[in-house]
């Protein structure tokens, strides 16, 4: 009798040889959910009508490319003049005192990258590395997040749209002696809190 | 694959295929109908507005479980720390749900349930949710007691198939 016989009618009637035990825990857990009403539960039909709502609602604004492609020149200009005053500064800044190895979760498991962690007059100055994160859909963006256990403190967002390895400018405005932990999260327009899936993450090094 | 291009009518019709297994692994971790029913929802708007970051060289089952796990645990720390506002407990960031530690399994059973015929699942469903005999379910389904034991050892084998990746890890 083959292992899915085996399986087959160990799952049917809980009865069955040749199984090891460690098979035998797995077939009786299966069983276990087979009888399980969750497992049968159907949702309330309104979830259907929602999604198909939320989803057609949202196809409008992708049509209005343009208006965003204006926003995206004046946030460019904006952030040309920031890279100038940024580079001005940049002589004098202090040099990185840790680097964060990150990685991808399950999610954006391609992903690596590096933080380097930069104390300014002005906050921590956070230069984030990274490669191989997919561009964040219409929509939807990247935001980095640092954590201290207890609380999660956002060190600025982005989205990945370009075709190379990235640069990232973050700022946190909190001690990252304090706070270890770096995280990054997808997130959806329109939802102003850490609700989305972990993407990344790393955790800072000992460093004085 | 049309979801990928954040089609609505995709979104829509992956609701069909995964919206029960979504809503088990939600009712799983918050043991709660309309928060589950919210996470499900949330499941899929989430996933369909990312739909750009899903490879489609991978499968789909564990991306979207993955959302729907966070979103779950989001609404579950969120109803957590509603209840825990008006206690002097403090809250716990790395406390995990209680039923979190099945909702993969849930998920992966469900979903093998789907790929079985209406004819299979239904005599899985019989048997082991109602609980009924073989002669019990062939009462209800109006057909032979032979043909309930053929099909009831055809949809377990097939059921054994289908989970064989979770039997053997």
């Amino acid at each position: 009798m083959s292992t899915t016989e085996t399986r087959g009618e160990y799952l049917e009637n809980g009865t069955g040889s040749g199984l090891e035990p460690d098979d035998r825990a797995r077939l009786d857990l299966v069983r276990s959910a087979l009888a399980d009403p969750i497992t049968w539960a159907q949702p309330p039909d309104r979830v259907g009508d929602e999604i198909r709502s939320a989803t057609v609602i949202e196809q409008p604004a992708r049509s209005r490319r343009q208006i965003w492609a204006a926003a995206a020149v004046l946030v460019l200009i904006a952030g040309v003049v920031g890279v100038i005053q940024f580079t001005a500064e940049e002589s004098t800044r202090p040099s990185v005192v840790a680097t964060i190895s990150m990685a991808g979760t399950e999610l954006a498991s391609g992903a690596t990258g590096t933080a380097g962690l930069v104390p300014t007059p002005n906050g921590w100055a956070i230069d984030f590395e990274v490669s191989g994160l997919p561009p964040a859909a219409a929509g939807t963006y990247y935001q980095a997040w640092v954590d201290n256990g207890v609380d999660s403190v956002s060190v600025g967002s982005f989205h990945m749209r370009g075709d190379r390895p990235t640069s990232i400018g973050l700022w946190s405005g909190v001690d990252l002696h304090d706070y270890r932990t770096l995280n990054v999260t997808l997130e959806s327009e329109g939802e102003g809190h850490q609700s989305g899936p972990l993407v990344m993450t790393g955790t800072t090094p000992e460093f004085d | 694959m049309r979801f990928s291009k954040g089609d609505p009518d995709a979104a829509a019709s992956l609701y069909e295929e995964y919206g029960g297994a979504v809503f088990t692994v939600a009712l799983s971790i918050l043991n709660d109908r309309e928060l589950a029913a919210d996470a499900t929802q949330q499941t899929f708007v989430k996933a369909w507005k990312s739909a750009r970051t899903y490879d489609p060289d991978r499968p789909f089952p564990p991306w979207i479980y993955a959302i729907a796990r966070r979103a779950s645990i989001d609404i579950w720390r969120t109803e957590r720390s509603r209840e825990r506002s008006t206690s002097s407990d403090d809250v716990d960031v790395a406390e995990t749900p209680p039923g979190i530690e099945h909702a993969w399994q849930r998920f992966e059973v469900r979903t093998a349930l789907n790929d079985l015929s209406e004819e299979e699942r239904e005599v899985i469903r019989l048997t082991h949710y109602d609980g009924y005999t073989h002669s019990q379910a062939a009462e209800v389904l109006g057909v032979s007691i032979g043909t309930i034991k053929s099909r009831s050892h055809r949809a377990h084998r097939r059921l054994a198939e289908l989970l064989a990746h979770l039997l053997d890890q």
